[in-house]
């Protein structure tokens, strides 16, 4: 991960949205201040809980969204503010795969239409398109070819469907992959299927991912790194066989603990709240009302974000 | 546990919808018990009729399916014999059901305490007004959801509060059986987390029955004592939870599905998926439906369906232990 230079680089990364709260204009800042970075090659597992900011860093990393504050480089080249052919080039280099296979596909358009129209947008290329719509399906393990290319969205399952998403993103031949919960509507057993494609595709491809899930056991199985955001900020960054073994703030902690398959376990705290404060200008930990080592300190300042050995790092007053 | 009568007893319980293909079974020939305070879990994927077979123990089904053979006793009592005004009064008093979506369990326009209590009066005629609400507020603590939230809509409760509250409506009345279809699902793990310690907690204090249905592996182990899988409208296994995580003999989707999950704190994180999807209802495989992505098929896969037989500790139908099984009866399950 300490290579020279990573292949993106957010730093003190915000977002801010207005909303209506009792009738008044408001803003809430989802994305509070997040810095991270990712290697040439690495995944990056983005783990929480809905309305922790996952899917909004996702989107702005595509630059779906635009930033409030805070910088985002790829390959080194300022992408935060980019318009027009720069953006189009970023998003080549950049691409997303959603969580609904249902919705991110035409319904009334083949599989061949879905793929042929990004290897056109790419480049000029002497092999016709069908050929390399072939090889694109064959890549993502949609055979036989022939009889893929012409169904529609309906004609395949969820996981047929995800691989022909995870096709399109391919097309462009991007560096990096942001998967937003791409297994999480897929039956159990087409899951891993999935996921081993992906991991597949990454040692092929020496492609990177920002891989966003609510799962920490997949963010175990597919990242090289495990990221744990609350409220809009990152809570803990370690490496994966670290964070699970060596969990230090509460949030990851209570998130392992609640995880289905972890043997043995004492009941964890009942959440009453309805989640984090993102309001603009709030203060101190986001986790404080449901942390149960929270003290005055974590109610008025933010803790900071601090490196506990050189791949571990985490935000909490009282952690060690 | 198992010498007494079941809460549940399915028998032979076929289920078809009707639609302008023509029929289409989505469950085939399931027996299934759930005995007094046991949890048994009931795990199967998407078209594998899991939640068919929950919708018929409520005799809810709607919209061409019906129940085609078979009977469905709780507490003896044949539900399919009921009359309507007797099912009412059965559904709530002795079985009830929680749903995977709480908002749309719920009622939009009233309050929780308006909900509750009308439940609770629509079965219990003698109870005043006052005695229902007490009795609501009673529950409510019992999921740990305080008092004053009561007055509150559905809508200004969090995810997991509304399935709270859909669980408290459900053992209002002390039935012997409450049925929970994916009640966890949409909700957040550490949540999900917290409402299943609830159901534990209360199963032990107040005493049901539960039959819960996920498509969750891991999950169902933790909270289950015995798990039936199904695939293809049938069940293909029934095992205890313990035999599910041994070596033992297992069906082989059953044994795909434990290695198709990723465990968070295992040593090893290999997972291997299994080839190809769930079938179509509508399209079954002949034979045994899961051949043509099983990895041990064999001749007779393809053209005779294995029955259940006893294996080791399980119950398993698969040709693979023809000669292992001990009878070749199916035990009744």
């Amino acid at each position: 991960m300490s290579e020279s230079q990573p292949l993106v680089r957010v730093e003190n990364l915000s977002v801010r949205f207005s909303v209506t709260v009792n009738g008044k204009k408001r803003h809430i800042i989802p994305v509070d201040a997040v810095s991270f970075e990712i290697g040439l090659g690495e995944v990056l597992a983005l783990v929480g809980e809905s309305g922790s900011g996952k899917t909004t860093i996702g989107r702005t990393l595509v630059r779906v969204i635009e930033p409030v504050s805070g910088r985002i480089e790829v390959n080194g080249r300022d992408v935060t503010h980019i318009r027009g052919r720069d953006l189009a080039a970023h998003q080549k280099t950049v691409q997303m795969v959603f969580q609904d296979p249902f919705g991110s596909l035409n319904p009334v358009r083949t599989v061949e239409h879905h793929l042929a129209l990004p290897l056109r947008l790419r480049e000029r290329s002497n092999q016709p398109v069908r050929d390399r719509v072939d090889r694109l399906l064959e890549r993502v393990g949609l055979t036989p070819v022939a009889e893929t290319r012409v169904k529609f969205p309906h004609e395949l399952s969820g996981g047929q469907r995800q691989r022909v998403a995870i096709a399109r993103a391919l097309a462009v031949r991007p560096q990096f992959l942001v998967a937003d919960e791409p297994i999480s509507m897929l039956d159990v057993s087409v899951r891993a299927g999935i996921l081993t494609l992906m991991n597949q595709l990454k040692a092929d491809f020496n492609l990177s991912y920002l891989y966003i899930t609510h799962d920490l056991a997949s963010a175990r199985y597919f990242g090289d790194r495990i990221m744990v955001m609350y409220g809009g900020r990152v809570v803990e960054v370690a490496p994966s066989p670290e964070l699970i073994r060596q969990p230090i703030h509460p949030y990851t902690r209570l998130l392992l603990a609640a995880t289905p398959g972890n043997g043995p376990r004492e009941p964890v705290a009942i959440a009453e709240n309805q989640g984090p404060n993102l309001l603009q200008g709030r203060l101190g930990c986001p986790f404080r009302d449901r942390c149960n080592i929270a003290t005055g300190v974590c109610q008025e300042v933010a803790p900071r974000f601090e490196a506990v050995d050189s791949a571990h790092s985490v935000a909490c007053h009282h952690g060690s | 546990m198992l010498a007494d009568t079941p809460v549940l007893e399915v028998k032979d319980l076929s289920v078809a919808y009707e639609t302008r293909q023509g029929s289409v079974q989505a469950v085939s020939d399931v027996n299934l018990s759930v005995f007094r305070n046991e949890i048994v879990g009931l795990i199967g994927e998407s078209g594998s009729g899991k939640s068919t077979l929950a919708y018929a123990i409520m005799r809810l089904l709607r919209g061409g399916a019906g129940v085609t053979s078979g009977t469905i006793r709780v507490l003896e009592e044949d539900v399919y014999a009921l009359s309507p005004e007797t099912l009412r009064q059965f559904r709530w008093n002795k079985m009830s059901m929680v749903f995977q979506s709480a908002m749309s369990a719920l009622n939009p326009v009233l309050t929780i305490e308006q909900q509750m209590v009308d439940t609770l009066r629509s079965h219990r005629s003698q109870l005043s007004p006052a005695q229902a609400r007490q009795r609501a507020a009673e529950l409510l603590q019992l999921v740990h959801i305080r008092p004053d939230r009561m007055r509150s809509f559905p809508h200004e409760l969090s995810g997991g509060m509304r399935q709270r509250v859909v669980i408290a409506i459900a053992i209002a009345l002390n039935p012997a059986l409450v049925v929970m279809d994916e009640p966890t699902t949409a909700l957040d793990v550490v949540v999900q987390r917290s409402i299943l310690d609830e159901i534990q907690a209360l199963q032990r204090i107040v005493g049901f029955s539960i039959l819960f249905i996920s498509h969750d592996f891991s999950l169902v182990a933790e909270l289950c004592s015995r798990v039936a899988v199904m695939y293809a409208g049938r069940v293909v296994e029934l095992a205890t939870t313990q035999g599910l995580f041994s070596s033992s003999a297992h069906h082989p989707y059953t044994e795909g599905l434990r290695k198709a999950v990723p465990r968070v704190t295992a040593a090893d994180v290999s997972i291997e998926g299994i080839p190809g999807t769930p079938p179509d209802p509508a399209r079954l495989p002949a034979g045994c439906a899961f051949h043509p992505r099983c990895a041990y098929k064999m001749a007779e896969c393809t053209t005779t369906r294995p029955s259940l037989r006893t294996v080791e500790n399980a119950t398993i139908a698969c040709h693979l232990f023809a000669d292992k099984s001990i009878a070749q009866e199916p035990r009744h399950v």
